[in-house]
């Protein structure tokens, strides 16, 4: 798994220098209209699924993929170092999110009012807001990573490309239907909820609670693309 | 004895092509070649000889031992050999020192001063990307990480091509110090058949799924002959009792008909007035593959 994660990080390098540059440019630019809650958001979501899609195009490119299989790795080590590394690229951009956020937050207060946006007042970005948004962003993305990953490894980047989006809208028509919004509403189910998360730190329990969930799914995620990897043929 | 690989009667079936009685064979201390034109089975056999497709029959041996595609003991074994297909695979983002960070974290053999020392002689700069090397620098940079983990076999696949002479030269000494060693062995597919010639013991010809021949090197470039007749000469030569019927192969072209012989100074000796060359191994796979058996 080691040397998954070695090869993965070794052809990220330059991409991940050059998300971070792409991440300061985009936290200023969300920062000024959504405040530090869109921001944070904004680049906990982009930068693992770059990683992603960037790591799935190297493996098809001057065979890669095939040659990587010749090394003393074997397949399940493969695609769990595969799924070690998203991870690792995760909790890299949930850091880097949540930090250049709050970091955002702390340079404004220094600054006199009338220059500050009202999008970056401290009203606007509570730290119960900023940690949900990013827990939020990165638990989607991980349920997506979660849906993509086993197909890209078992059909590669170009075909899973058209099977993706396809498991997608099923996936989230499905949602849709079994998660009746005018039904929760009506209940208070969200009002409840909301009740619940404002009291005290329940925001924070509620966001290691979907963490734990969603980690749970992509641990399930990895034994399935595993199972499918060991019959994919180079 | 125990062969360094060992591929028995592999078959694998597709739509459209198909593998069928693979036999080959590579002792220690020894270099195959292994030929065919394009499309013919090389690399299916290579796949399936590295467990990267399931063969439908048939056994591979690594060092001795069977192997299943995806068991714990081929990837054990797969540590003990050395791979270079015909592209430069490794990530075109990554740096060449990376390349050796990736080689220290999957081989326990890793030799890092092995692999500066080939990165010198090969005039690999670490700092440079993947990308940004020709396509010669990269088959060397493949050729490095394979020698740096100090394998007992090699498979090579087109590792020369892209190649110029200079540096195939430079890459065949270091093969044929890698053999030298006596423990070691290497199975060579290629379609540069002149470096076979410098550096091969046997040559294994594969086409259209099937090996056509399977002959030690020296059978072929010193013994075997390629006759230089005008039309009416090649009965008399057929007939003439020195060539074993079934064992002559005919081609005519537009200036003459090339006659393969098995034994060239027989054929010589026999017919003083007939130019009898020495075969290469390229005459010698042409004139089998397309030659008529006579």
């Amino acid at each position: 798994m080691k040397t998954m994660i070695v090869s993965d990080f070794a052809a990220l390098r330059s991409a991940l220098l050059q998300l971070l540059g792409i991440c300061l440019v985009i936290g200023l630019f969300m920062s000024y209209v959504m405040g530090g809650v869109g921001t944070s958001a904004a680049i906990s979501a982009m930068v693992p699924f770059m990683c992603l899609f960037s790591l799935a195009a190297v493996d098809e490119q001057n065979g890669w993929e095939r040659f990587r299989l010749t090394l003393p790795i074997t397949r399940r080590q493969v695609v769990f170092g595969r799924y070690a590394s998203v991870a690792i690229a995760t909790v890299f951009a949930l850091v880097l999110a949540l930090g250049l956020a709050f970091l955002l937050l702390a340079v404004v207060n220094l600054l006199p009012a009338a220059w500050v946006p009202a999008s970056l007042a401290p009203a606007e970005n509570p730290p119960a807001a900023i940690v949900g948004s990013t827990v939020g962003s990165v638990g989607i993305i991980m349920v997506a990573m979660a849906v993509a990953l086993p197909l890209i490894m078992r059909f590669g980047m170009t075909k899973a490309a058209r099977i993706v989006p396809l498991i997608v809208v099923v996936v989230i028509a499905g949602c849709v239907s079994f998660f009746d919004a005018d039904f929760l509403f009506a209940n208070g189910m969200v009002r409840d909820l909301v009740t619940w998360l404002d009291t005290g730190s329940n925001y924070l329990v509620a966001a290691v609670g979907a963490l734990a969930a969603v980690a749970v799914l992509y641990v399930a995620s990895a034994l399935i693309a595993a199972k499918l990897y060991e019959r994919r043929e180079f | 004895m125990d062969y360094l690989i060992q591929i028995e009667n592999l078959g694998k079936r597709y739509e459209d092509f198909t593998l069928a009685g693979i036999n080959l064979a590579v002792e220690p201390g020894t270099v195959v070649g292994f030929i065919g034109s394009n499309g013919a089975g090389k690399t299916t056999t290579l796949k399936a000889a590295l467990g990267l497709i399931a063969a439908d029959t048939g056994t591979v041996r690594l060092f001795g031992q069977a192997i299943e595609p995806g068991s714990a003991a081929l990837d054990a074994l797969k540590a003990r050999i050395g791979i270079v297909f015909d592209t430069c695979a490794f990530p075109s983002t990554a740096r060449v020192k990376e390349v050796g960070a990736i080689g220290r974290a999957a081989y326990a053999t890793w030799d890092e001063v092995r692999w500066n020392e080939l990165l010198a002689a090969f005039k690999l700069t670490p700092k440079k990307k993947v990308s940004e090397l020709s396509r010669g620098m990269g088959m060397k940079l493949t050729l490095a990480f394979a020698l740096a983990h100090h394998p007992q076999l090699l498979v090579l696949d087109e590792a020369t091509a892209g190649l110029d002479p200079l540096a195939r030269d430079e890459v065949l000494d270091i093969l044929r110090d890698f053999v030298a060693e006596g423990d070691r062995g290497i199975l060579m597919s290629t379609h540069i058949t002149s470096d076979l010639e410098k550096i091969a013991d046997e040559i294994v010809c594969v086409d259209n799924g099937a090996i056509v021949f399977s002959a030690p090197k020296d059978a072929i470039t010193d013994e075997a002959g390629v006759a230089r007749c005008r039309a009416a000469e090649v009965e008399a030569l057929l007939a003439g009792g020195v060539v074993t019927p079934g064992a002559a192969r005919v081609l005519r072209h537009d200036y003459g008909v090339d006659v393969l012989v098995p034994d060239r100074f027989a054929v010589a000796r026999a017919f003083p007035d007939l130019v009898v060359d020495k075969a290469t191994i390229e005459d010698y796979m042409t004139l089998t593959l397309k030659g008529e058996s006579r």
